[in-house]
């Protein structure tokens, strides 16, 4: 096999390394993170700090969660504890606030919040001030965290992440999360709001989960225990015949 | 430089060169390097002898083919993120090269009047957004002989910089003959990047650039320079510019870094109002060779685990590490434009007064048209021969003063100096990675004058 090596940093990501799939290429990515078609970003997120392992999911709400702290640790020597919840780096919070533009949106808690650390990679190699909540007592404990690098040329950080540990959380749409996605991300080949026509600048369709779609029945808003639309068994054992394909923005038989 | 692979251009899409004794492919799209074997290189050969036309699907066969980097697609304006003023269009110096023809480029010698320079920085501050990054520029003529709108200027600008939230950073060009203590100490306050005009040690600089009266200016600049050099937060660096008359650059680089200055950066004079000075093919040979005879000596300081401040090496190896690749030489006209003393707006400080790059005005902004015909005219894809060129996105299509005032004279000179950096860089990148660090380690990119990779003006 010929011999090739990368070697400045644009010759490094435009080129595929043994083994890896088109999609790490730039111009192949579907660049999708949450919790990502492709990688997991989240998962970055669980070392970040020196000395502290975070839940790479966080919580809903109240902050990331910690999950171990190494003993004699910066962290540990300020009191950081497992089960901690970690409210802001560097004085910026990372909490979730369940918020949006618009204002509370309580069923979908931040989607954003996952991606709330991403500030601190600015920062690496130096210390941080994060504050931390005892949810016991509620009581904050603040530490000097030092954010560890990201990446090593033009990859991952092989200390920040063990191998395979970026796709590992992936959610897999087309096997059987159909329902699950947080997202709404979907392949152009199947959109999830089908059968739309426009009459005076309104639209009108189907949510693809409704079991009736014919041009009398109108978009029902997802809701998996309603008996209108496909459940949870009826994707997982029977999806290619619930779900057809879409041309043209109509199902297909 | 090894004979194997010579800098002439031989395909669009690819250049080969040694470095280390082993065979590197450079790919112009996306400025990318690779290191590759003789099979590699043996293919590629047989395509380019067969006339090239298979060289992409052999790329591609190699799982090297990218979509483009750089595309015809033209950006049709530009948010103005560095200006500089023209803020005295007059000089003590009479050097005899000098593109501002004495300072006051060609017209009546005159100040920059407070309300103009004023008013041009509230043009590019005014809407500025938290965190974005600015930087306004001081240059002539020379800046000291009106440094009363110097400072009003940057008054004016941390007003809006507080104000808003942006990073504005600041920079002077100075022939450092008016440069006084409390000059030096506001610079440094503002943490100015301060660029000294000096083109060698003694005799060699007082003949290209001595007062208007004809005296010699080298020793005034060095018992002026005591407090420039001592400033803690800028870093000053000199700049050299190489007419045939001081081309020894070896001796004059030590010379100027023994005199403290952080880093010298050389341009060649391509392009004068008189013609005087320009340098001429054969000179731009003998250019070439004290240029790598630097990079040598830079190289082996920097193996050794020092620095040494030869910043037309020191940049060009960042920006071919990050694998910059730009459709213009530089920002002008772009994200930069210069105001003149009476207030018009010009594609960068050398065009001030010249029609043929007018931008408008400081009173009623960029002019839309105007920048958007530039971009359109001046971008790479446009330019010959840089279209078939390897290194034109590295270069970008030389100086647009100098092309469009003297054409395309240094080619040879910017191919040869740019596979000597990039020889250069496969070597540190292996001896010294901790020059390249990974991750963000970008410099401002709208930093002034955009002349590191191609020793532009
Ligand atoms: S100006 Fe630059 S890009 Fe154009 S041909 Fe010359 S070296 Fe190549
Ligand atoms: S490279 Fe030439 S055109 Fe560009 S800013 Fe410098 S002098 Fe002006």
């Amino acid at each position: 096999m010929a011999k090739i090596s990368p070697k400045n940093v644009t010759a490094q990501f435009s080129y595929r390394a043994a083994g890896n799939p088109p999609s790490t290429l730039p111009q192949g990515a579907i660049s999708n993170f949450f919790p990502g078609l492709e990688f997991d970003l989240r998962s970055l997120w669980k070392h970040i700090f020196e000395g502290i392992e975070l839940h790479e999911s966080g919580l809903v709400s109240g902050g990331h969660q910690v999950l171990a702290v190494t003993p004699g640790s910066p962290g540990d020597i300020a009191g950081v504890r497992p089960l901690f919840r970690l409210l802001s780096v560097d004085g910026r919070p990372v909490e979730s606030r369940g918020m949006s533009d618009q204002g509370p949106m309580p069923e979908r808690f931040a989607m954003e919040f996952f991606n709330s650390l991403a500030d601190a990679v600015q920062k690496a190699g130096q210390p941080v001030r994060c504050v931390f909540r005892n949810p016991q007592n509620n009581a904050t404990v603040n530490a000097d965290l030092v954010v560890q690098p990201i990446f090593e040329g033009v990859a991952f950080s092989k200390k920040l992440l063990e191998a395979g540990s970026m796709t590992q959380g992936l959610c897999s749409p087309w096997q059987a999360d159909y329902r699950e996605c947080g997202c709404y991300y979907w392949a152009a080949s199947r959109p999830d709001y089908i059968n739309v026509q426009v009459v005076a600048g309104q639209a009108r369709g189907h949510n693809w989960m409704q079991r009736n779609r014919g041009p009398a029945d109108d978009y029902l808003p997802d809701a998996p225990q309603d008996p209108r639309q496909f459940n949870y068994n009826d994707l997982y054992t029977n999806w290619e015949h619930v779900l057809t394909f879409v041309v043209g923005g109509k199902e297909t038989e | 430089m090894n004979a194997r692979f010579a800098p002439a251009p031989r395909h669009p899409d690819l250049h080969l060169f040694e470095s280390g004794g082993a065979p590197h492919l450079f790919l112009p799209n996306g400025s990318r390097i690779f290191e590759i074997d003789e099979d590699v290189v043996s293919a590629l050969e047989t395509a380019l002898h067969e006339g090239g036309a298979t060289v992409p699907d052999l790329l591609a066969r190699f799982g090297l083919a990218a979509p483009p980097f750089v595309t015809d697609e033209v950006p049709e304006s530009f948010a103005t993120r560095a200006l500089s003023l023209a803020i005295s269009q007059k000089c003590n110096l009479g050097c005899t090269y000098c593109y501002a023809d004495g300072g006051s480029f060609g017209e009546a010698p005159r100040n920059m009047p407070h309300d103009i320079a004023l008013a041009a920085v509230d043009g590019l501050l005014r809407d500025a957004g938290r965190g974005e990054r600015y930087t306004v520029a001081f240059l002539g003529g020379e800046p000291l002989a009106n440094r009363a709108a110097l400072r009003a200027a940057v008054e004016r600008a941390n007003h809006w910089a507080e104000r808003s939230g942006a990073h504005v950073g600041f920079s002077v060009t100075t022939n450092a003959t008016l440069v006084t203590a409390e000059d030096a100490a506001f610079f440094d306050k503002f943490g100015f990047a301060v660029t000294v005009s000096l083109d060698g040690v003694g005799d060699v600089h007082d003949r290209q650039r001595p007062f208007k009266g004809g005296r010699g200016s080298f020793q005034r600049i060095v018992e002026r320079l005591g407090p420039l050099l001592a400033m803690r937060r800028a870093q000053v660096t000199a700049r050299v510019t190489v007419t045939r008359e001081n081309l020894s650059l070896h001796e004059t680089l030590d010379g100027l870094l023994g005199l403290g200055f952080y880093g010298v950066g050389f341009s060649p004079m391509l392009k004068s109002p008189s013609g005087k000075g320009e340098m001429a093919a054969a000179e731009l040979g003998r250019l070439l060779e004290e240029m790598i005879a630097c990079g040598h000596e830079c190289e082996r300081r920097l193996l050794a685990g020092g620095h040494y401040g030869f910043l037309n090496l020191l940049t060009a190896l960042q920006e071919i590490h990050r694998g910059t690749h730009r459709p213009y030489p530089c920002g002008a006209g772009a994200g930069y434009v210069a105001a003149s003393a009476d207030g018009g707006l010009y594609a960068c400080h050398r065009f001030v007064g010249d029609d043929i790059a007018a931008m408008g005005t400081v009173a009623g902004g960029v002019d839309a048209g105007r920048q958007s015909d530039w971009l359109v005219a001046r971008h790479v894809h446009k330019q010959e021969p840089c279209r078939t060129c390897w290194a034109r996105y590295l270069c970008g299509g030389g100086c647009h003063h100098e092309v469009i005032g003297r054409g395309r004279v240094a080619c040879d000179y910017i191919r040869g100096w740019l596979q000597y950096c990039l020889q250069a860089y496969v070597r540190l990148l292996e001896a010294r990675p901790d020059m390249f660090p990974p991750g963000n380690s970008f410099r401002d990119a709208d930093a002034l004058p955009a002349d590191a990779v191609t020793s532009q003006p």
